[in-house]
């Protein structure tokens, strides 16, 4: 998995490419843990995410919820796999998908 | 009234064209006193006769000109009998007078095949009245009556106030008392032949009630069985097949079949003793008690005790019932099975012939309380085929009352080699037919089949159950599925599923070995995972709420919910030593 960080004042987009399972997710907690201070708008680019497993919606989550306090969080470019993965738990009510 | 039941309106019409026949007779009997007067046989004036006679037969000829128009002219119809009927009576009367007195009554008589109190009172009244007025008239027009008057002949009779008097009270009145004395028999007869047509439909209502319950509940029973085939189709594993035919009454036999768990397909087929709705509902507890049983986890011989005991409870009705249990572990091919009083099953290897099984036979089931049953274990390797019926085969009979038998039976079985179940279920039930004919069967036909079939080798690998081996796992999977052309979205799902299942190994098992193995059958992929870690089962979790909000959100159970949600079919067994998860999913 490669995550690929723009940054522009408060504002963070992170582009996610390849998978984000249980062995990469621990990739992407790291890297929200050390650049969401401070951020107001979050963008994750799921458009070369091939799928995510629970373990990628863990992070989403702890993600999400930080962003409650602090901002906003916005998902892009999600396919079907993904979208499919995120209505089966009920996260599209959680996330805001774009 | 009469338009309520059509049974009355059906009889109704019915007693119109009797009544016309009736009418003709009478006609006919009219035609030929007219003929033997105009040849002097008869002696009553001529001039009577031919002005009576046309008259008299046109009266009674009217309802048969009209009988076409019956349906047009409704329940009138009955009425324009009667008057014609009186009106032809009355004019003979007028005519002979001392010839028509048994003739008042027939109005009466006819309007008995009505069965209505109503029209025979009002034919009685008419009759009385015609009656009265016909004989007064003939005082002065008719023949004469030796009885009313002294002259023979009218033309010759002064009617004084006093012949008058005495016509009128010696012979008209006690001819009418006659008339409706007998009128009143008619109309008893009329009324009870009524009441037993009301109760006779009543009677045929309540058993037409009872047949379409009867026939509701057949049907019932029928769908009892399981009767989709192809019964398992994502189990390539083994081939199933099964069917009654039902004898003419609801009976007693039955088959069953089900999965105990991914690895064990459990097999029925007994025999209740007895027919009818007592056979079919001891048929019924027996099944149930039987699945029940079995799927308690018990072994075929300690289910069959278990089932005995329960029926033997209550039955007072001294039935009992014959079973035959098999429990077929689908990996190793291995059938453990017992026999509660049944037929012998017969069992081909493959490439060989049917041959009986002649295993050790415990009592009926329901019989008596604590038998025991043996179990015993036989080999069901590749191409194996395995046949269960019941009694209705081996007895089904000829004309000449000659059983079938298990010679013919096993003929027909080994006539074409190698059927899979279903064919070899259609073979023995033509040969079955064939000999049986016309000949009528008494008994329910039941067979059931099933055989082991070769399954292509799945592709596995053992991995070491840690994070790190995911990748591998992944990687083999794409692997394997690509190489079927296995669609890119169904790999990713089987991906996501992997991981989640893989992770929670290697994370909480604290197994030392695991391997994944991967197949493709038709349009369906099959994995299976396996670890030698703690038993659990993970499809046993409960479903984590997916409509809280992000606070409330824990992440725990979502994994496996995610699997569950994305597959097919997940199933989990614990089979010599290991956690066995199997998912499927087609396309």
């Amino acid at each position: 998995m490669n995550i690929v960080k723009t940054s522009e004042g408060t504002k963070l987009t992170l582009a996610v490419e390849g998978r984000l399972d249980t062995t990469t997710a621990p990739q992407l907690e790291a890297e929200l843990k050390s650049s969401l201070d401070g951020v107001t708008e979050l963008t994750l680019d799921f458009e070369k995410l091939e799928y995510l497993s629970s373990a990628g919606l863990r992070v989403l989550l702890a993600a999400q919820k930080v962003m409650n306090k602090q901002g906003s969080m916005v998902v892009l470019h999600v396919n079907e796999t993904i979208q499919e993965v995120f209505e089966v738990t009920g996260f599209v009510d959680i996330l805001t998908i774009q | 009234m009469e338009r309520e039941n059509p049974i009355f309106a059906e009889n109704e019409r019915e007693a119109n064209r009797y009544s016309c026949r009736c009418l003709q007779v009478m006609a006919l009997i009219a035609v030929l006193a007219w003929l033997l007067n105009l040849v002097d046989v008869f002696i009553v004036p001529t001039v009577v006769m031919n002005a009576a006679m046309p008259i008299c037969i046109a009266a009674f000829l009217l309802p048969t000109l009209l009988l076409p128009r019956m349906d047009r002219l409704g329940g009138g119809f009955k009425y324009l009998i009667m008057g014609c009927c009186i009106l032809g009576i009355t004019v003979l009367s007028v005519a002979i007078p001392k010839h028509t007195v048994l003739a008042w009554i027939a109005p009466v008589l006819l309007s008995c095949h009505y069965y209505s109190r109503k029209l025979t009172a009002s034919a009685l009244v008419a009759s009385v009245v015609c009656l009265c007025a016909a004989g007064i008239a003939s005082l002065y027009v008719g023949e004469g009556d030796p009885n009313l008057i002294e002259a023979f002949h009218m033309e010759e009779a002064v009617i004084t106030p006093e012949i008058f008097r005495e016509a009128v009270l010696f012979f008209l009145l006690p001819r009418s008392a006659i008339l409706v004395g007998m009128a009143f028999v008619c109309i008893t007869v009329a009324k009870r032949t009524r009441n037993l047509l009301e109760k006779q439909a009543e009677d045929s209502a309540a058993r037409q009630h009872i047949e379409t319950e009867l026939s509701v509940a057949n049907q019932i029973q029928a769908d009892m069985l399981p009767s989709i085939f192809p019964a398992f189709p994502e189990r390539p594993e083994f081939d199933i097949y099964a069917g009654m035919t039902p004898a003419k009454e609801v009976g007693g036999d039955f088959y069953d079949f089900f999965l105990v768990d991914d690895d064990h397909l459990a097999t029925v087929i007994a025999d209740v003793s007895g027919k009818g709705v007592p056979a079919a509902l001891f048929m019924v507890i027996t099944k149930t008690l039987l699945k029940n049983a079995v799927q308690m986890g018990l072994s075929p011989g300690e289910a069959l005790e278990k089932v005995n005991n329960q029926l033997c409870e209550n039955n007072e009705a001294e039935m009992f019932v014959t079973v035959w249990l098999g429990i077929y572990e689908i990996s190793s091919g291995k059938l453990t099975a017992a026999n509660a009083g049944h037929e012998y099953p017969a069992i081909r290897k493959a490439g060989g012939a049917f041959e009986l099984l002649k295993d050790r036979h415990g009592f009926v089931l329901a019989g008596m309380e604590n038998t025991r049953y043996r179990e015993y274990e036989v080999e069901i390797g590749v191409g194996d085929t395995v046949f269960l019926y019941t009694d209705g085969v081996t007895e089904a009979t000829d004309g000449t009352n000659t059983l079938y038998g298990t010679d013919r039976m096993l003929a027909a079985l080994n006539r074409d080699g190698d059927l899979g179940p279903e064919a070899l279920l259609q073979q023995v039930k033509e040969d079955i037919d064939r000999f049986a004919g016309a000949a009528p069967q008494f008994d329910d036909i039941t067979m059931l089949s099933f055989q082991r079939k070769q399954t292509e080798a799945a592709k596995s690998i053992r991995v070491e159950p840690i994070l790190e081996s995911l990748p591998r796992v992944c990687e083999f999977l794409e692997e394997t599925l690509e190489e079927y052309g296995v669609p890119l979205k169904v790999v990713n799902q089987v991906d996501i599923a992997a991981d989640e299942i893989f992770s929670n190994i290697a994370r909480y098992s604290g197994a030392v070995r695991a391997s994944v193995s991967c197949k493709v059958v038709e349009n369906r992929a099959i994995i299976r995972f396996s670890d030698d870690g703690t038993p659990y089962d993970p499809t046993a979790l409960p479903e984590p709420d997916t409509t809280l909000s992000a606070e409330e959100r824990e992440i725990g159970g979502l994994g496996i919910f995610m699997v569950k949600k994305s597959m097919d079919r997940v199933s989990y067994a614990y089979l010599d030593g290991q956690n066995t998860l199997t998912i499927e999913k087609g396309w």
